[in-house]
């Protein structure tokens, strides 16, 4: 016959205890795992974020030209500056010829779709524009750009030779060397457009972290944080020499310190819990510098 | 009838350190796998470092304040990189410029990079 005997209470009770034993160590390291995973997501963010900053920033940066005038307010937490958007070439150069050196409400195609305009967008009314100023076409000795701005939102328009354009209304202003006269920009000229951005610390409404915002024309918009702290962006200006400078013409070197904060707070190497901080530093070299004959 | 022997304990107690030494070497695999993360790390932010000052230098060369120096980056209060540079003359406008960066990896070991590059002014 066989043993039917079954576990005593003591056998049983020890089972138990051993059984909570395991199941406790299991729960712990399922606990810590868990933990594990979250906070090295939030590093992984953070880590990807400073180093977008570090890509974005100095990319947006070197186009600047201060000689030229290009930043128009600096701060170590805000940067203005004409930043290069788009380049086409003019199907239907503007009529020169009135309007003394600074005429406006000129008339002057682009040629459209599918390419050109080349860029990140197309022309949009307010850009500051750079067109080719010609001349005498058969000289080169008095090539140049003329400075304008478009004063109107640009509508569709075909060419005369039947191809895809653009009409913009333009306002230009002639330099030295440059004369308004008919013929001084010729068909197919190139013409740049730029706008006016600002690179600052930025708190969206509602939200109670620092980001480093993007304005233009069409608002602002957080595109890299969050930030650890309101001067989380710190911008130092330097001339060619790497003396700080408070000349905006004279800015050669831009230093930039990013210091990001993780969005949720994380179990720190002490025990408690805080905002992981990492940062990064960059320095961007402007075109244009001072360096041939200076 | 068949042979029902199971494993003697010695048998099981010889498995087990040879399954152990098994996990271990892994466990140390692992643990290299962590530290080389960590020394790419610090690679990569010595190199950030060095590219920094190479941006720098790239404008200095062009103008009086052209010269030999170094300078170190500090993380706290210990230093974790540092940067030395030197300019060759080429011909009257054109400079060579040598930066070597040293930083710490791992358990306070140092390794040494070097970046060149021609600067025409």
């Amino acid at each position: 016959m066989l043993n039917r005997r079954g576990f005593t209470l003591v056998e049983l009770l020890i089972a138990l205890v051993l059984l909570s034993i395991v199941s406790l160590g299991i729960y712990k390291t399922l606990m810590n795992n868990q933990r594990i995973y979250i906070a090295q997501t939030q590093h992984i963010d953070l880590q990807q974020n400073i180093r977008a900053a570090a890509t974005i920033l100095p990319a947006e940066f070197r186009e600047i030209d201060a000689r030229d005038s290009d930043i128009s307010a600096m701060s170590p937490t805000a940067i203005t500056f004409r930043a290069m958007r788009v380049f086409g070439f003019a199907c239907d150069p503007p009529a020169l010829g009135a309007g003394g050196s600074n005429p406006s409400n000129l008339n002057l195609t682009v040629r459209e779709a599918p390419a050109p305009p080349y860029g990140s967008r197309d022309f949009a009314n307010g850009d500051s524009i750079l067109l080719y100023y010609e001349g005498n076409t058969g000289s080169v000795n008095d090539d140049s750009w003329i400075r304008g701005k478009i004063t109107a939102a640009p509508v569709s328009l075909i060419c005369t030779d039947t191809k895809a354009g653009e009409k913009l209304v333009v306002s230009l202003q002639f330099s030295t060397g440059q004369s308004n006269v008919s013929g001084a920009v010729t068909s197919n000229a190139p013409i740049w457009g730029f706008e006016t951005v600002t690179y600052r610390v930025y708190k969206p409404a509602g939200d109670s972290l620092y980001y480093v915002g993007y304005q233009n024309s069409s608002g602002t918009q957080p595109i890299i944080g969050p930030l650890a702290s309101d001067q989380g962006l710190n911008l130092v200006y330097m001339d060619s020499l790497g003396n700080v400078t408070a000349d905006r013409t004279k800015v050669a070197q831009i230093q930039i310190t990013l210091r990001g904060r993780t969005q949720q707070y994380i179990r720190q190497t002490s025990g408690t819990y805080g905002a992981a901080v990492d940062s990064v530093i960059t320095t961007v070299a402007l075109r244009n510098n001072c360096r041939f004959g200076c | 009838m068949s042979n029902r022997r199971g494993f003697t304990i010695i048998e099981i107690m010889i498995a087990i350190v040879i399954l152990t030494m098994g996990i271990l070497a892994l466990v140390s695999t692992s643990a290299l796998v962590t530290r080389m993360i960590a020394r790419g790390q610090r690679s990569a932010m010595a190199g950030t470092f060095a590219a920094s000052r190479l941006e720098k230098l790239r404008i200095t060369a062009c103008t009086a304040g052209r010269a030999n120096g170094s300078d170190t980056l500090y993380r706290g209060s210990t230093w974790v990189a540092a940067n030395t540079w030197t300019f060759t003359t080429l011909s009257g406008s054109t400079y060579r410029i040598l930066l070597t960066t040293k930083y710490k990896t791992v358990k306070n070991r140092t390794r040494t990079d070097s970046l060149e590059t021609e600067v025409l002014c």
